[in-house]
């Protein structure tokens, strides 16, 4: 075993969240960005895809000299022969989510079960240790609330690395044009992966009015201390229509509805 | 008389001198890309030297006229010398004439000589300080040579007079091609003649930048052999009287930029030697003597360190204040392209704006959308295609600033009270690349530009109209390149004309606060617009109270060239020593005509005068028809 490990990143093809614009995925250019200072020249990038990829040249602008592209049909991948792709690298890099289709983080997972290979996922910082005993590779793990865990392994495993990771991403447009997209090999076919879920509308939920406090800042201070009872009318008198005139008076004084 | 003879050859041998230096300097320069230039433009410099150039000398009379009495003095002398000795024609009365032109060039040394007394900061010192000496030498050896008559010239005072000139003639002569300070009157003269903006010296403000050949890998400036010829030509012009660093408003920040110094490190690069002969003051925090370039080497950071660059406001000030007409903005955008476009490394938050202008059109990552919804209560037409309209408003960044929203509110309250037939974009508009370009990404400003080319070209309208001089800028200054031709008018010069034509009725200003104006740089110098935002204000019956620097010399917010993006540290801020300005002129509003300056100025700590746009200003003060 080298000095070096060998290291591969695989990454997916990103969608601005507002725009649909296509692009780098964030977390998946961060974990390229990492795999390039770890591995240097043993160093491999792979997308598995279309060949004509929009996104993929972001990738190139971000730093990879070329990306290996395996063709595959959206949604029906063979995690198998993906497996078979990076089998032969120490540590394999994804990002965290997809920006595009279900975006459901199990792929990382998938793949270290198909490898048989230890998975760290949240990776924030990776540093490789060379022993006697062979390559230790220890990772900084991302939780919830400023809090770090340190993980190690030996390889091979598959990390896949967080988005806040510290990698500083900088986009050449020489380097966009310049590098190149191979096409190696292919996955056969699979049954599609994507989770047997249905897909519905997002209720609107109604909006409650509520109308705004005009308050000094002195007072909403006080408030806060004080309890005091909010005034409010019940209407309990008249017909319906003198009832919805209180609601409407209610509303037109805050200014709530305009007409 | 054995002295003639010996001027003769004396003028021969300098002749030569100077020919061998200059071609020597001459392979430096040839080192640059190639530049179209005109050769017809050396029959110009006499005209760009006595008007274009001395215009600027002129604005500080003390060295204008020292200069006129030194300069012209030698070179008549020299003509002169050259008429009567060098083809040994040897006549008295030219004799006369030498003499009193050297007397001429005697006075004027003196007066350089009492300046480099007690100079002011901003002269480099070092190899300059010895100018009068060796000037004056060369003028009284002439003068001893010439005037005394043979029975009185012993072959002592001959002597050491005819030394005295060959040292001064080795100052005038050897200076181009030791890269000396006498090299900026060769390289001067020839600068005015292969100018990189020659249109300058038709009167026109040439300030748009030339657009990179990106699908020819033309990818801006690495090594100083990427320049243009002619501008690493006009690095050598440089006569390092720090006019610029008097005006840059970085330098005063005490962020790491001084443009003289920059152009004098360009000249190191150019002739690959270190800084350490500098002997100027630094960049603010860069220690001279550490830096060293060569022709072929990358400028950053073994010669400039990138905080130098990236503190450019690209402001122009010190562009208007060269004597010798050097472009430094030209030269700093140049290098920083290369650092974009092939390194990708930009400081500050100045990444994310670019993927955002790469990824959602707009600098904030906003959807295009929201652009417009400040007006969405103002029922603005949104321009279709195939339905004419006179005038196309287009908002700019701006739009998503929720100050900057106040002034196209009453911008747009103050078209509809004119009734001026105006549409908007709507979700159309993209930025127009300004900021990427100023920040180097050259690659998606032209993308931007092209795009937004083709969206203005499905629409009928006369005239484009923005409250954003970088919006107007690249519209009206840099869109033609690319293939955008349109009338661009800024909305303080739409709202001059209106006032003009009688179709706003305004009521003067109630409150009588005393009021000063602000010239943003891509309205004042970049575009020549200094007028119209004053006529406005004069028309509201304001009194201006002028702040010392304003008008073309105006001072810069500090928030132009992507500064507060890539927000490189000083001891002070740019937009504070503005305000500063404005307190000392007695001013308690701001009139403002830019978002960038809206933005800087409120940004100021602590109580300050009130900063309100002209846009805002006339909208309070328009009279409701009844």
């Amino acid at each position: 075993m080298g000095d070096v490990p060998s290291v591969a990143a695989l990454v997916s093809a990103g969608r601005h969240p507002l725009t649909g614009v296509p692009r780098a995925c964030r977390g998946d250019a961060v974990a390229m960005a990492l795999g390039r200072a770890l591995a240097g020249e043993k160093f491999a990038l792979f997308h598995i895809g279309s060949v004509d990829e929009p996104s993929l040249r972001d990738y190139l602008a971000y730093g990879a000299d070329k990306v290996e592209v395996i063709p595959a049909n959206k949604g029906d991948v063979d995690i198998n022969a993906v497996a078979d792709v990076v089998k032969n690298f120490d540590i394999v890099l994804t990002g965290t989510r997809a920006e595009v289709a279900a975006g459901s983080g199990m792929f990382p997972y998938m793949l270290a079960h198909a490898m048989a290979c230890p998975v760290v996922t949240n990776a924030l910082d990776i540093r490789v240790d060379q022993s006697d005993t062979g390559t230790n590779v220890v990772i900084s793990q991302f939780l919830p609330k400023g809090q770090r865990r340190s993980i190690a392994s030996a390889t091979p495993l598959v990390i896949a690395v967080h988005p806040f990771a510290a990698a500083t991403l900088k986009y050449a447009h020489s380097r966009r044009v310049s590098g190149t997209i191979n096409v190696i090999g292919s996955v056969s076919a699979a049954p599609a992966r994507q989770p047997s879920w249905a897909v519905e509308a997002a209720p609107r939920r109604p909006v409650r009015l509520k109308a705004a406090e005009k308050q000094a800042g002195h007072a909403r201070l006080l408030s806060a201390i004080v309890s005091e009872a909010k005034g409010g009318v019940v209407a309990f008198e008249g017909t319906t229509v003198d009832k919805a005139q209180v609601v409407l008076n209610y509303l037109r004084e805050h200014r709530l509805v305009d007409f | 008389m054995a002295v003639a003879p010996a001027i003769t050859v004396l003028f021969w041998l300098s002749t030569a001198t100077l020919m061998i230096g200059l071609a020597r300097r001459a392979r430096l320069w040839r080192a640059g890309q190639r530049a179209p230039v005109e050769w017809a433009g050396l029959l110009a410099v006499p005209k760009r030297y006595f008007v274009d150039l001395h215009h600027v000398v002129a604005r500080e009379p003390y060295i204008a006229n020292t200069h006129v009495a030194v300069a012209g003095g030698a070179v008549a002398a020299i003509l002169l010398v050259a008429l009567n000795y060098g083809l040994a024609i040897y006549s008295p009365i030219l004799d006369v004439a030498i003499v009193l032109a050297a007397l001429v060039m005697v006075a004027g040394v003196f007066f350089v000589w009492q300046r480099r007394r007690h100079p002011p900061k901003r002269l480099s010192r070092g190899a300059w300080d010895r100018l009068p000496y060796t000037l004056a030498l060369f003028a009284v050896g002439l003068l001893v040579v010439i005037a005394t008559p043979a029975q009185y010239l012993s072959a002592a005072i001959a002597s050491v007079a005819l030394f005295f000139l060959l040292a001064g003639s080795a100052e005038l002569v050897l200076g181009i091609g030791f890269g000396a300070p006498m090299k900026h009157a060769v390289a001067g003269l020839l600068h005015l003649a292969f100018h990189p903006r020659p249109e300058r010296f038709s009167g026109v403000r040439s300030t748009a930048l030339k657009p990179l050949e990106l699908e020819k890998m033309e990818l801006g400036v690495d090594a100083p052999a990427d320049f243009r010829w002619n501008q690493l030509l006009s690095f050598d012009a440089c006569v390092q009287c720090g006019k610029c660093e008097q005006s840059c408003p970085a330098f005063a920040a005490g962020q790491p930029l001084n443009p003289k110094k920059l152009i004098q490190d360009l000249v190191c690069g150019l002739s690959g030697t270190s800084d350490a002969n500098y002997a100027g003051r630094p960049y603010p925090g860069i220690a001279i003597g550490a830096h060293s370039g060569a022709l072929d080497n990358p400028i950053v950071p073994q010669l400039i360190e990138p905080a130098t660059l990236w503190s450019c406001t690209t402001c122009r000030a010190c562009v208007e204040e060269c004597p010798m007409l050097i472009e430094h903005v030209d030269a700093i955008v140049g290098m920083r392209r290369s650092l974009n476009l092939t390194r990708g490394e930009i400081p500050g938050t100045a990444p994310e704006i670019l993927a955002n202008l790469r990824e959602t059109d707009t600098q904030g990552g906003y959807p295009k959308p929201a652009r417009y919804n400040w007006s969405i209560d103002l029922d603005v037409p949104q321009a279709v295609p195939g339905k004419p309209f006179d005038v196309l408003l287009y908002a700019g960044e701006g739009a998503f600033d929720m100050r900057y929203q106040r002034t196209l509110r009453a911008l747009v309250r103050i078209l509809k009270a004119a009734k001026v037939d105006f549409a908007v974009l709507g979700g159309e508009e993209r930025d127009t690349g300004d900021t990427a370009r100023r920040l180097g990404d050259e690659a998606t400003f032209q993308r931007l530009a092209k795009e937004n080319i083709s969206t203005f070209a499905t629409l009928k309208f006369s005239r484009i109209v923005t409250a954003d001089p970088h919006v107007l800028h690249s519209l009206r200054n840099e869109y033609p390149a690319l293939g955008g031709h349109y009338v661009v008018v800024h909305h303080t010069a739409l709202i001059a004309e209106l006032m003009e034509q009688g179709r706003l009725s305004t009521a003067t200003l109630t409150n009588g606060k005393p009021l000063t104006y602000h010239d943003p740089c891509y309205l004042g110098r970049y575009n020549g617009e200094f007028e119209a935002p004053r006529a406005v204000l004069r028309k509201l019956g304001a009194t201006l109270r002028e702040m010392e620097r304003s008008g073309p010399r105006a001072r810069c917010c500090g928030g132009g060239g992507g500064a507060p993006l890539t927000d490189i540290a000083g001891i002070q801020r740019i937009p504070d020593m503005r305000m500063a300005d404005v307190r000392e002129a007695g001013a308690e509003i701001v009139a403002v005509a830019c978002p960038q300056c809206t933005a800087m100025l409120e940004g100021v700590a602590g109580s300050h005068a009130e900063v309100l746009d002209i846009a805002e200003l006339v909208a309070s003060a328009l009279e409701v028809p009844a």
